[in-house]
């Protein structure tokens, strides 16, 4: 009987132990269920989205015939939502990617040459060397891939979803990322300082809390960020910023967004709070500042600063990411000119030339054979490597000569497409950067979605550029040999001074084919090279005829700040030509308000259309540069750390420019 | 007995025998002669053109085109080029019959009238000389020219310059030629090479030779102009006017003249004149300080005294008696002075703060370095500069040791 209770009792126990178990996986189950839900309920919004497009795009004419769709594009939708494309209500950030890195690999000191800045605090200081310094220190929210800037990745964000008619953002901070420890936190006096910290969202509240206090002194920034109504840290690990209008240029700016050492810049040099109204004030000189010191979340850690001459930089052992594979990194300030470049390069002081070779040192060094240790056919054979490269980290850097449109000579527009007639634009491409460029035809970088290919560059044709000239009323009227036409009730010559800076050594040479050139038609050119200081105030005043410059474009496209008419008669705006067009300027701002990726394109494309014609600019040269680099030791005697424990070679680009070739340094 | 000499012919004796003078002289003479005649040595209009409509003389009819020569002081050499032999024929053979001034004045004229006649369509007219400087020669104008006319049957028949090729003429397909190659372009060699941007070496070292004159002769007349009125003002007057202008030439040593030339250029247009202007401007201090001392011990001399009995007016007494008697120190410090300046453009050029256009000696060994494996960029505009700088300390130093007066005995 007793086995009977016995058994009896323990028949119940194991089935109220079954109940338990059960009642405590029954969450775990709802969650999954739930998650199925959601994964399905963005399928299916992905989906409505999908459709609305694919009903515009079969209105306006675009796509003839529908895509084969079915259960395999349902399937892929949950993971599609995150396919790094911004979009409303979701999460579309793609994971963050750490396949690239070799934990085994990781070693060696690559020293080069860049000028390290003035100063690191980035928001006071907006140098390009600032932005590279910063670039290693400190991340971002989000990441974009660099050959691919409009597919977003997690960073220091997990996860954002845009509300609002995309006027609001809500970030999800990655949890148990660290605060660096500045090497100050050794010395006496700022042992505070030596404790772990960790990001919270209220660090990203404060970049922006000091970039909007109107005593922080960082004109370059406010800008960006006036038509934010606020930016809350809603809890430690979400934060939320709110625009007041949807602006495509928001996103960028947004997601870009970087934290500030908060526990740092509210406090005196002893540990002591400062009082919060007395912060962004003290933001302008802080002690952190004026110690040389800077710290953030990124992958390098500060080791020693010296403005203007030397920076070099440790890896973060704390770092929560996907660091480069080179333990140190050393920049060298001290040696500027090109020729002492090179030279320091040759004797093995640098592994390799940041500052890309010259097209003459290329010429004379590479294709002349004048150092045998390049390989002139392979260029990854010979003891040094070079490499054509073409664009940086996704952006390419083109060139032109900018028309005054504000002097009577440059007004007509046929008067400008004459002048591109008479550029010997392939000629130069060939004997002054010796091959290294392509023509630019338009605003927009060609290796862009946005690009136009439709347009066909003015071909060189001095006749053709001596029939329209003639078609727009310039001809030699008196017969002194140079073309002229009364304009305003005023003679006017074709005489025009081209200014560019005067340091730069193919300009110049540019100037001079083209001056040869324009001659044969009766127009004179006169070289007009300055300083950097008067160069800008020219710029700033529109003080010009002609202008050389360069512009670095991305693969993605705004056309307000160079283009807009808005712009034209600002002392210091970048509409340098003082360029107006009504339907330019309804195009630029459309754009803005554009989200659609196709719609947008469209846009991009009929702005190109209306700046190639009306020829503001006369588009030149879309830049390539020689990247070099020591394929091993300067020397046997050389006991200096290249590349140790890594690789004899350096093989791929600049780490620093294309952080998906981590592999960079890896032999084949 | 022998023949009685004036003081200056012996001095130009004694200059004449002062080793170095001789080779000093040739030089200089050669660079002056080079830089006056450089369109007739390098140009790529022919001297003469014999076509079957007539003969024309394209280089002639060139010279005084803003055109073909824009910069100022290339006209004013141009102009040289009839003017300075007409100058020498008569300070040899007629100076005596028909007095200098006569002569100078006829000879202006002469120029003027020759000037005159290549404007108007005296000479032979037509399009055989007159397409080639009306659209660049060089390029494929010319040659169509020319081989129209060969497929006529009546190949033109021309003479060119020693060097076919503009100073400034980019020529496609020929950057950074070695000596002696071929011009893709007119098939003349270019006998000493092209630089980066394609344009004949010796073409701009021709022309070159004219800006560093140029730069020598004008920076020196003003730095002389200004130090030798300052100097003489502040030796004969004395008193508070010495001490106020003293102690501004003394500011003015202080400044470190190449750096201070630097800020200048800086802040302006860089060109050729204002750099002659501004090196000119510059250098004037240790002159004033020479004509000064000058003046203090010739003001108290007999004649001195007796020009002002007389009752002259001080400025003649001060740029008619003393400033001639005071001239030997200042001819020797002008002959440094120039080659101080020939070498401080250089300089300037050399560090890329030249006029872009001038086709100087310094902006082409700036080119040089930047192309250092090409040797010719550096050795011809180097060893010009070496060889200008050197004739003018020669002659400098002979003229010192002319006109020290205890060598006189």
């Amino acid at each position: 009987m007793n086995a009977f209770k016995i058994a009896l009792l323990a028949v119940v126990a194991v089935l109220l132990l079954i109940q338990v178990i059960d009642r405590a996986r029954e969450p775990a189950q709802l969650q999954g269920v739930k998650a199925s839900v959601d994964q399905l309920t963005v399928a299916i919004q992905q989906q409505v989205q999908e459709t609305r497009k694919l009903a515009r795009a079969l209105e306006s004419g675009r796509v003839s015939a529908i895509a084969p769709t079915g259960t395999a594009a349902v399937a892929a939708a949950p993971d599609g939502a995150k396919d790094g494309k911004p979009k409303e209500g979701v999460n579309f950030l793609q994971p963050y990617d750490s396949s690239a890195y070799h934990a085994d690999q990781v070693g060696g000191t690559l020293r080069y040459l860049e000028i390290p800045p003035t100063s690191v605090n980035y928001l006071l200081e907006n140098g390009s060397s600032t932005a590279d310094t910063y670039d290693l220190i400190n991340d971002t929210l989000c990441t974009n891939h660099p050959a691919h800037p409009l597919d977003w990745y997690e960073s220091l964000a997990t996860s954002v979803v845009i509300t609002d008619d995309y006027k609001t953002y809500t970030f999800t901070i990655r949890k148990g990322v660290m605060w660096q420890k500045p090497p100050l936190a050794k010395r006496k006096g700022y042992e505070w300082l030596d404790k772990d910290v960790e990001l919270t969202a209220k660090d990203f509240a404060f970049w922006l809390e000091m970039i909007r206090d109107p005593n922080v002194q960082c004109p370059q920034w406010k800008g960006y960020y006036e038509s934010i109504v606020d930016a809350v840290a809603v809890d430690d690990y979400t934060f939320r910023v709110r625009w007041s209008k949807k602006e495509y240029t928001n996103l960028d700016m947004t997601l870009g967004l970087r934290p500030l050492a908060r526990h740092v810049y509210t406090r005196f040099a002893d540990g002591s709070p400062i009082p919060a109204e007395q912060v962004p004030v003290i933001f302008n000189k802080h002690w952190f500042d004026e110690e040389k010191q800077h710290i953030g979340v990124g992958m390098y850690q500060i080791e020693v600063f010296e403005p203007s001459k030397t920076l070099s930089f440790v890896l973060n052992p704390a770092y929560w990411g996907v660091p480069y594979h080179f333990r140190r990194l050393e920049w060298d300030g001290v040696t500027k000119q090109p020729d002492a470049k090179l030279v320091a390069f040759k004797n093995g002081q640098v592994q390799e030339m940041d500052s890309l070779l010259t097209p003459s040192q290329y010429k004379a060094e590479i294709l002349d054979g004048g150092e045998p240790r390049f390989d002139q056919k392979n260029g990854r054979a010979g003891p040094f490597g070079w490499e054509r490269v073409h664009g940086l980290e996704g952006r390419s850097l083109y060139y032109y000569i900018g028309w005054n449109l504000r002097r009577p000579q440059f007004r007509d527009k046929r008067v400008r497409q004459a002048l591109a007639y008479a550029f010997p634009k392939q000629r130069i491409l060939k004997e002054v950067y010796f091959g290294l460029g392509t023509p630019q035809v338009g605003p927009v970088n060609p290796d862009s979605d946005y690009f136009d290919k439709s347009l066909v560059d003015f071909a060189y044709d001095l006749a053709k550029a001596k029939a329209v000239l003639a078609e727009a009323g310039f001809v030699d009227h008196d017969g002194d040999g140079w073309i002229d036409q009364v304009i305003d009730g005023k003679k006017v010559d074709f005489r025009f001074r081209a200014s560019y800076y005067g340091a730069n050594p193919n300009w110049p040479k540019v100037l001079s084919v083209y001056k040869d050139s324009l001659q044969q038609i009766g127009i004179e050119l006169v070289p007009d090279p300055a300083e950097d200081n008067e160069l800008r105030r020219r710029m700033d005043d529109k003080d010009f005829d002609g202008l050389c410059g360069g512009w670095l474009s991305g693969l993605n496209v705004d056309f307000q700040q160079i283009w807009h008419s808005k712009f034209a008669n600002e002392p210091k705006s970048s509409n340098y030509p003082g360029f107006a067009n009504k339907r330019a300027d309804e195009l630029a701002d459309k754009l803005r308000l554009t989200f659609d990726e196709p719609e947008r394109i469209a846009i991009a494309k009929e702005f190109q259309r209306i700046v190639f014609d009306e020829q503001p600019y006369l588009f030149f040269r879309n830049a390539e540069n020689i990247f070099i680099w020591h394929n091993r030791k300067a020397s046997d005697n050389d006991q200096s750390e290249v590349l140790e424990g890594v690789t004899e070679g350096l093989d791929r680009y600049h780490p620093l420019y294309n952080r998906t070739k981590l592999l960079w340094h890896l032999r084949n | 007995m022998d023949k009685a000499r004036s003081p200056l012919a012996m001095a130009m004796r004694r200059f004449i025998c002062v080793r170095g003078v001789v080779p000093g002289l040739i030089l200089l003479s050669g660079f002056v002669l080079v830089a006056i005649y450089a369109p007739l040595i390098a140009s790529e209009s022919a001297l003469l053109w014999i076509d079957k409509d007539g003969w024309s003389l394209p280089l002639l009819h060139e010279l005084f085109n803003r055109r073909s020569y824009p910069q100022r002081h290339d006209l004013l050499f141009n102009l040289l080029i009839i003017l300075a032999p007409l100058i020498i024929i008569s300070v040899l053979v007629l100076r005596r019959r028909l007095g200098a001034g006569f002569l100078l004045m006829s000879s202006i004229g002469m120029v003027l009238a020759i000037w005159v006649a290549c404007q108007l369509p005296i000479l032979p007219s037509h399009e055989g000389w007159r397409a080639p400087w009306r659209d660049r020669p060089g390029d494929a104008h010319t040659i169509r020219v020319w081989t129209a006319a060969a497929e006529q049957g009546t190949p033109p028949k021309a003479v060119f310059p020693l060097v076919p090729h503009r100073y400034d003429a980019p020529y496609e397909g020929a950057i950074l030629k070695a000596p002696m190659r071929v011009n893709p372009v007119t098939r003349h060699r270019f006998l000493l090479g092209t630089d980066s941007i394609g344009f004949d070496v010796l073409a701009r070292m021709v022309f070159g030779a004219r800006i560093s004159l140029t730069i020598g002769l004008v920076a020196t007349a003003i730095a002389m102009g200004i130090g030798s009125i300052l100097g003489a003002v502040s030796g004969y007057f004395g008193g508070w006017t010495d001490l106020v202008l003293q102690r501004l030439v003394e500011i003015m040593m202080c400044f470190p003249t190449f750096i201070l030339v630097l800020v200048v250029i800086s802040m302006f247009d860089r060109n050729i004149f204002l750099i002659m202007g501004v090196i000119g401007l510059t250098g004037w201090a240790g002159t004033a300080r020479l004509v000064r001392g000058e003046f203090l011990s010739q003001s108290v001399r007999d004649y001195v005294l007796a020009a002002e009995a007389l009752g002259l007016s001080r400025t003649r007494i001060m740029f008619r008696h003393i400033l001639p008697n005071s001239m030997s120190p200042l001819l020797i410090t002008a002959t440094f002075m120039i080659a101080g300046s020939i070498f401080t453009e250089s300089g300037l050029a050399f560090l890329g703060l030249g006029d872009p256009i001038a086709p100087s000696w310094g902006q082409m060994l700036n080119q040089g370095r930047e192309n250092l494996h090409y040797a010719w960029l550096i050795y011809v505009p180097g060893l010009a500069v070496f060889l200008l700088l050197t004739s003018l300390n020669l002659i400098g130093n002979g003229l010192r040791e002319a006109l020290d007066p205890k060598s006189t005995s």
